[in-house]
């Protein structure tokens, strides 16, 4: 018999959901995941259009987008790194404290993209360890959402 | 009482900072927020652009240079593109100068909200990003049902276009001509009489026109300075030679808030030049030939046109 | 005004140069050699009212001897005219620079330097503007390869030596007992 059930699968008389630790912590982890600003060319103008009304991320907990690399636990690698940049870049990095990760926003930022030349990094994972690639020049929105997202799924999977 | 020492502060904004959106890194020396000197060092997005065209097919050059200024994409492929045709002694058809013009004044506007967006960003007010953003969106669904792609849609080639506007463009840029003016009046509403924004920008950078001259200024900080040069009037291109438009004319003040002035009236004369090219070409293929050799080689694309003709 | 104009102007202005007007497809264009060159940009601002000086850039002819053109792109906004101005520069050549007439070719003499290896005589700051400082080579030039294959560097050099910054937190540790 269905009846309407206010107790939502927990016993009324003792309300205890039961967990692991590395779950809720991967949960917590996964849905506030702070950016820390490193926009450098077109892919940036890209990636305030997703922080802007149309395609919020902040649905997705990325809400802040830090500008202290120290108060952040992501970085979104938008853009091309020139290799003037890549000691700044690597200086970002260094500061965030962990658990961090990196998304690679991009195919300039991936592997170097249309710049096959002397001035640019031929990639940011000879910088800094990638977890996520998203290609594309720029990413729609929706595509790096997506690759949030599947962070999101990566941080779900990791051991603590 | 011990005396107040006071001495500049040297501080470095690196090259990643909030407020560079883009990366630029300076050595001030402030005192207090007042900025005495400063070093600025640039390079970090520096690309090889140049010597990576060296070594590409003359087409395949429009997509690098699109991305030189990513706000306002298309006017980089058209600047290239009017280059190689002067080199090629190639003059347009009135329908390819007005489809340029527009899409030219399109994405003005489109750099122009991402400047006020990030401006006010950074200023403090941080809400004038999502309105200025939330207007760029219609303008790259336009890109995006011109050729495909927000950003760098590759449109403008050497010779022409890539191929005729496609059904609904006029629909489009209408809709979105007639929603604009009313939304550079909230920015303005939002912005010019601010009383927070004018204590932050009022007198401050102030660069008179003969210092911008001097300088190599050009542009709308000339403009502020009470310039008029505007290249469009004073060297015309593409057909700008028959349109009838102002320059919008400099402010009394000169100061940064000066060209916050001048951009919403720079606004409201791209988009009325916007109108009336869209008003001057036709929403019909209709008989639009190209004389262009290189365009007359593509056969493939004439037979989309010939087809998109039919249809329409 | 069409390039022989201009040098009808000039020639009396700039005793002793030779002007050679250039064929070209957009603007006025003139080729003038490199002793004169910062008399001829005076006389071109002062007299002729060429306030604005645009661009430097070089070109790189490397087979051809002299090797380099220097071009200068200048703007009267009062007359409404644009003017080219080229300079033939050998390998290894030099140049005088124009900074005391258009102070806004400070930077772009140093990315011309940065670039094609232009050294420009007078210049008071002539270092690297595009590349990292201590780049070695310049990109833009013939024989330089577009890929190269190198590490990226991932540390950058301490800026101040050690013993530097030992004194420094001296001395800022003096300073801040009162």
């Amino acid at each position: 018999m269905v009846q309407a059930d206010h107790t939502h699968g927990l016993d009324h008389e003792l309300p205890i959901l039961t967990s692991t630790v590395e779950k809720i912590v991967n949960w917590a982890r996964q849905s506030a995941i702070w950016p820390a600003q490193f926009g450098l060319a077109c892919c940036a103008i890209e990636m305030m259009a997703m922080v802007a009304s149309r395609y919020d991320v902040a649905r997705f907990g990325a809400e802040v987008f830090r500008g202290s690399p120290r108060q952040s636990d992501l970085m979104i690698v938008a853009g091309r790194l020139s290799r003037k940049m890549a000691p700044a870049m690597r200086r970002v990095y260094d500061q965030m404290p962990e658990p961090k990760w990196v998304i690679s926003m991009g195919a300039c930022a991936s592997v170097g993209g249309v710049f096959d030349n002397y001035a640019i990094v031929q990639g940011v994972d000879q910088v800094v360890p990638v977890d996520v690639f998203v290609p594309g020049c720029p990413p729609r929105p929706e595509s790096l959402i997506y690759g949030i997202v599947q962070l999101q799924q990566k941080i779900a999977r990791s051991r603590i | 009482m011990s005396e107040i020492r006071t001495e500049t502060m040297t501080v470095n904004m690196g090259p990643q900072h909030p407020s560079t959106h883009g990366v630029l890194r300076l050595v001030m020396e402030l005192d207090g927020e007042v900025v005495q000197s400063v070093i600025p060092t640039i390079g970090y997005l520096h690309t090889g652009i140049e010597k990576t065209a060296e070594q590409k097919k003359w087409q395949q050059v429009i997509p690098l240079v699109e991305r030189m200024d990513y706000l306002a994409a298309q006017s980089n492929s058209l600047s290239y593109a009017l280059s190689v045709e002067k080199l090629l002694g190639l003059e347009m058809p009135q329908r390819v100068k007005d489809i340029r013009v527009l899409i030219a004044e399109l994405q003005r506007i489109a750099s122009h909200l991402i400047w006020i967006g990030t401006h006010g960003l950074e200023i403090g007010a941080v809400s004038m990003l999502f309105y200025a953003v939330r207007e760029r969106e219609l303008l790259l669904n336009i890109n995006e049902l011109i050729a495909g792609f927000r950003f760098f849609p590759s449109y403008i080639r050497i010779g022409g276009l890539r191929e005729d506007l496609p059904r609904g463009f006029h629909a489009q840029v209408t809709e979105f001509l007639d929603r604009f003016p009313a939304k550079i009046d909230e920015f303005e509403g939002l912005l010019t009489k601010n009383d927070v924004y004018r204590r932050r920008t009022e007198g401050v950078g102030v660069i008179s026109k003969e210092h911008a001259y001097a300088w190599g200024l050009v542009g709308p900080i000339a403009r502020a300075g009470g310039s008029d040069y505007d290249v469009r009037k004073y060297f015309p291109y593409s057909g700008y030679e028959t349109y009838d438009f102002k320059v919008p004319p400099p402010p009394k003040a000169t100061s940064t808030r000066a060209t916050v002035s001048v951009w919403p009236r720079c606004a409201r004369a791209s988009s009325s030049r916007a109108r009336r090219s869209a008003a001057s070409v036709p929403p019909a293929p209709g008989r639009a030939t190209t004389r262009a050799s290189c365009r007359r080689r593509r056969t493939r694309s004439t037979a989309r046109w010939k087809r998109s003709s039919s249809t329409s | 005004m069409d390039a022989q104009a201009i040098i009808d102007s000039l020639s009396p202005l700039v005793p002793g140069a030779v002007f050679e007007a250039a064929p070209s497809v957009d603007f006025t264009t003139v080729y003038v050699s490199g002793e004169h060159l910062v008399a001829t940009c005076q006389a071109l601002r002062d007299s002729l009212n060429f306030e604005t000086l645009v661009e430097v850039t070089a070109a790189d002819y490397l087979p051809r001897a002299p090797r380099y053109e220097v071009v200068y792109h200048l703007l009267s906004v009062s007359k409404r005219l644009r003017l080219r101005l080229k300079v033939r520069v050998a390998n290894d050549g030099t140049l005088a620079t124009v900074q005391g007439v258009y102070p806004g070719a400070g930077w772009l003499e140093r990315e011309v330097w940065d670039m094609f290896g232009i050294v420009f005589d007078g210049h008071n700051d002539l270092r690297r503007l595009l590349m990292p400082e201590d780049w070695e080579g310049h990109p833009q030039r013939k024989d330089y390869p577009v890929q190269i294959q190198k590490a990226a560097q991932t540390y950058a050099p301490l800026e101040v030596s050690q013993e530097q910054f030992r004194a420094n937190l001296e001395r800022d540790r003096v300073k801040r007992t009162h």
